[in-house]
């Protein structure tokens, strides 16, 4: 994302149904410098992907950690469709060493370190979370009865 | 902005299988076209079904779950149920996720099974 002056560039799309989402207060830290801010639903994912991966490979990521980048905030963007109230947020940023992706919706993980235990082989296991932490550098948690974000950090060495 | 459907699935009949091409990206949005191509009669019907994953590009983890579904379908109708290797994105879901190991992989979808 170009840099610009103002703390934040919101991504506006004509039809899309996701409203945006404010942050959370009490969440992690706010990122320093510019966030582009994308809001999505259920019929979003395909362009997320695409967008993802265009963002990390302008921001140098290499071929392999972007597709497994895109792979994790695909994963965590579908959870938030499926159990997270059906809409989210997306959130795209860099810092001098890293990309940093933050998904942000209004589910509610009651249960955080279950959520990252390794799923069993079941069909209907839930994997979502657990494949983002194996493929991120740093995936962070925040959740709360008033909403969730994941942040997926990946470095750019 | 509803994407345009991004999964095509082919069905072939052959003398001991059906084969299942799968083109495109396989997650949420489109699993359900999985689901209803594995209800089809000719394969509740062969031996073995086998989906070619060779054009896959793209697998999440709904996906996944929907493959793991139709094996567990298979093996409840007594088939044996194979795959070809995907794309690289798709080996590395499976490998990531442990999957790979425990799904029978042949090298095309014509291989004969031992």
């Amino acid at each position: 994302m170009a840099a610009g002056s103002t703390d934040t560039l919101r991504y506006r799309r004509g039809r899309s149904a996701a409203p945006a989402l404010d942050g959370l207060p009490d969440g992690l830290p706010r990122p320093r410098g510019d966030v582009w801010e994308i809001p999505f639903a259920a019929d979003d994912l395909f362009e997320l992907r695409q967008l993802v991966t265009a963002w990390a490979t302008k921001e140098a990521l290499p071929p392999e950690p972007t597709e497994e980048l895109v792979l994790a905030v695909h994963e965590i963007a579908t959870n938030s469709v499926r159990h997270g109230g059906g809409v989210g947020m997306l959130r795209l940023w860099r810092t001098g060493e890293e990309l940093v992706c933050e998904v942000q919706d209004a589910g509610y993980i009651q249960d955080p370190l279950r959520a990252r235990r390794r799923p069993g082989r079941a069909a209907r296991a839930s994997r979502g979370l657990w494949i983002a932490e194996q493929i991120c550098d740093l995936v962070e948690i925040f959740s709360s009865p008033r909403g969730s974000q994941i942040r997926m950090h990946k470095r750019l060495d | 902005m509803g994407a345009p459907n991004q999964l095509r699935i082919d069905s072939r009949q052959e003398s001991d299988r059906v084969v299942l091409t799968l083109a495109g990206e396989l997650d949420m949005a489109n699993a359900p076209l999985l689901q209803s191509a594995m209800e089809a009669p000719e394969i509740a019907e062969t031996d073995t079904v086998v989906l070619d994953l060779q054009g896959l590009t793209f697998l999440d983890s709904t996906g996944l779950r929907i493959i793991l579904a139709a094996r567990e379908q298979s093996w409840r109708r007594g088939q044996e149920f194979a795959v070809t290797p995907g794309s690289q994105q798709v080996q590395r879901l499976l490998s990531v996720t442990g999957v790979g190991e425990h799904l029978r992989t042949l090298a095309s979808a014509d291989e004969v099974l031992a």
